[in-house]
């Protein structure tokens, strides 16, 4: 294990310790009524909080002792393809964007050709026209039958 | 026998023709996410969870049960048939059935293993119907300080026993807990971790938890990695049927493996991962023939899987009777209860008579139709593996939008759901197991509840948790489980050090 794996252990560990202070320190800030000072909403935070401070102290020992055997540190696990999770990221992201004004249907329409395309799909149009009679089906099959409100947009408005 | 008759009066509730159709609708469903990589039980439920407000009670815990014991039978399949175990509770069917396949015994290997599924489920299923009205006896004298004590139990074995590391499962479980903490607290209307976001206030839902981490962070995760793994089907040869000497060396095995599996899914420790293993090597070792494990072992497949099966019914006994969730699964059937309002725990047996024994009884049919489907019926299984990846795990995230935006229509919900999924990516990658994560939400509110009602009655006094026996004992019981590994390992580096000195 190489030394920059190590010091990402560490950042974990480190982002363990972080929420864990953040925790306590909002809990501090939550005015509780003095009728349930003894057992109040503030106890479990606290623990919470406290418990996972403790515990980045133990993922930071395990950092350092190279007793954190993971994917991440793995040499035989080569790093994260970027490509395609940066197809698959950027398709979650403009779903999100696009979610609220062309509406369900086309917006994961386009999020599923991205994420076809960063799975090594090959016909563009082939995997939109999927995507498209998914979405469609899936509208007004699934989301029908478990009275899912999925809201209107474009082609939710035609039919 | 009491149990018998109230499990007969179950049979009247599952016959009746609805409840049959939710319980096939339930099976098949089942099959196909076990078989299909990517998919699993507790992401399936947890984006029917809607359903609750569609249909009574009974119908969805039978389709919901339907998939658990359906994703158990798919799952071995698709171990068989592609290594690459959909669930960490068939990694050891993959180990002798996939060199069976690759011998060309992929037949026998899938026959093994459904019939032994079959045998273990139903014998896991005798044994909740046995189990559970007795358990219920005794959970009836629990106090507040003993719940909490159990919790506590189950929240310890739950993260040491699902995961490689303890720190790392309890790390977790704590952000389970977290997670569970966010909203409005409900015995005092306090505000918590909600950050002025009315979004947050109603608390964050386990759907979305649930999606983030089993489908948009497990489609992440194998975006990083698929091109640098290949995966190949290898197509079924040769006769489902197995030879005599198949069925001599699968019978005992699958009946060693019930008897493993059950007892360890029944524990609040949760977790079909060790009685599989357990079952794979008490099978090497009893075997004739211990040179052909690692070769394709006939028992290799036969025993895990019944041990899968039947720990997977075992869950069912501290779900029904304790309301306590050992599995994500089971917690998110536990979601499920809330859902409708109703309050599992020992007095749901007497309370809701119908859904439990009718659940019971739709487990004994379940397993019947699920030999059905998985027999005759395995080449249909097959061939929804050659769904293209690129449309299978696009499919997958369409499915998980639907699942959160549909409930709420929040496009906050929807951030959520896919910054949890980055997370569930991040988890992966070092190696954080996901379920406590499942289990810590769902439970931690129940856990504070009673914590804060055993200290109600003792108005304040903390150390009711130690004077009460039983609580005593399952504190200590949770404590040792928690430090054992610890001193053993530091008694061992303290030795090393003293030698070489």
């Amino acid at each position: 294990m190489t030394n920059t794996k190590t010091a990402r252990l560490g950042v974990v560990a480190l982002v363990v310790a972080v929420v864990g202070i953040c925790v306590v320190y909002l809990t501090t800030q939550m005015a509780v009524p003095p009728a349930y000072a003894k057992v109040g909403p503030t106890v479990f935070p606290y623990a919470v909080g406290g418990i996972l401070i403790v515990l980045s102290l133990f993922l930071w020992r395990d950092a350092v002792r190279k007793n954190w055997h993971c994917e991440a540190s793995d040499p035989d696990v080569p790093p994260p393809d970027l490509a395609p999770m940066g197809w698959v990221l950027g398709g979650l992201f403009l779903n999100l964007i696009l979610i609220g004004y062309i509406g369900f249907i086309l917006s994961s329409t386009v999020m599923y050709t991205m994420v076809a395309k960063g799975f090594g799909a090959r016909r563009l149009w082939l995997a939109a026209l999927v995507g498209f009679l998914l979405a469609l089906v899936a509208y007004y099959g699934f989301a029908r039958l478990l009275d899912l409100r999925m809201g209107s947009g474009l082609i939710e408005d035609l039919i | 026998m009491d149990a018998f008759m109230s499990l007969a009066h179950g049979f009247t509730v599952a016959l009746t023709p609805i409840n049959l159709m939710w319980g096939l609708i339930g099976v098949t469903l089942g099959t196909a996410v076990g078989v299909l990589p990517g998919l699993g039980p507790a992401l399936t439920i947890a984006l029917l969870l809607p359903i609750t407000f569609q249909v009574e009670a009974t119908a969805a815990f039978i389709l919901f049960a339907g998939i658990y014991f359906g994703a158990m039978f798919g799952g071995s399949t698709t171990s068989i048939l592609i290594n690459t175990p959909g669930e960490s509770a068939t990694i050891v069917t993959a180990l002798e059935g996939h060199e069976m396949a690759k011998r060309g015994r992929g037949g026998p290997a899938l026959a093994t293993a459904a019939i032994g599924s079959f045998v273990a489920g139903t014998l896991g299923t005798v044994g909740i119907t046995v189990l559970a009205p007795f358990i219920v006896k005794v959970a009836l004298s629990f106090g507040p300080a003993d719940y909490f004590a159990l919790m506590l139990l189950a929240f310890v074995t739950v993260s040491s026993v699902l995961g490689s590391s303890t720190i790392r499962g309890l790390t977790s479980l704590a952000f389970g807990l977290l997670i569970g903490l966010v909203g409005v607290d409900l015995q005092t209307g306090q505000a918590r971790f909600s950050f002025g976001q009315m979004e947050l206030l109603d608390g964050i839902d386990v759907v979305i938890v649930c999606v983030g981490l089993f489908a948009v962070g497990e489609t992440l995760h194998l975006a990083s990695r698929y091109r640098r793994t290949k995966e190949e089907i290898i197509p079924i040869e040769g006769s489902l049927w197995m030879t005599a000497q198949d069925w001599a060396r699968s019978w005992k095995a699958w009946l060693r493996g019930a008897f493993i599996g059950f007892p360890m899914g029944a524990l609040p420790a949760g977790g079909a991962e060790i009685p599989t293993f357990l079952s794979y090597f008490v099978e090497k070792k009893l075997s004739k023939k211990p040179e052909e494990f690692g070769k394709g072992a006939i028992e290799g497949v036969a025993g895990p899987e019944a041990a899968n099966n039947a720990s997977a019914a075992g869950v069912f006994v501290p779900l029904l009777t304790l309301g306590l969730p050992t599995s994500a699964t089971a917690a998110i059937m536990l979601a499920a209860f809330q859902s409708y309002g109703i309050n599992p725990g020992p007095q749901l047996l007497t309370t809701q008579p119908d859904l439990v024994w009718g659940l019971i009884a739709s487990l004994y049919i379940g397993n019947v139709l699920l030999l059905v489907l998985n027999l005759p019926l395995v080449g249909l299984w097959v061939q929804i593996l050659k769904i293209p990846t690129p449309y299978l795990y696009a499919g997958i995230l369409v499915f998980a939008t639907i699942g959160t935006y549909g409930i709420s229509q929040s496009v906050f919900d929807l951030g959520l759901l896919y910054g949890i999924g980055i997370l569930g990516f991040f988890m992966r990658r070092y190696d954080f197991p996901t379920s406590p994560v499942i289990i810590g939400m769902i439970l931690g509110p129940y856990a504070e509840q009673q914590f804060r009602r055993a200290l109600t009655i003792s108005q304040g006094d903390m150390t009711v948790f130690f004077t009460r026996p039983l609580s005593l004992t399952l504190i200590i019981i949770a404590a040792l489980a928690l430090l054992l590994p610890v001193i053993v390992s530091t008694t061992k580096s303290w030795l090393k050090k003293t030698e070489t000195a």
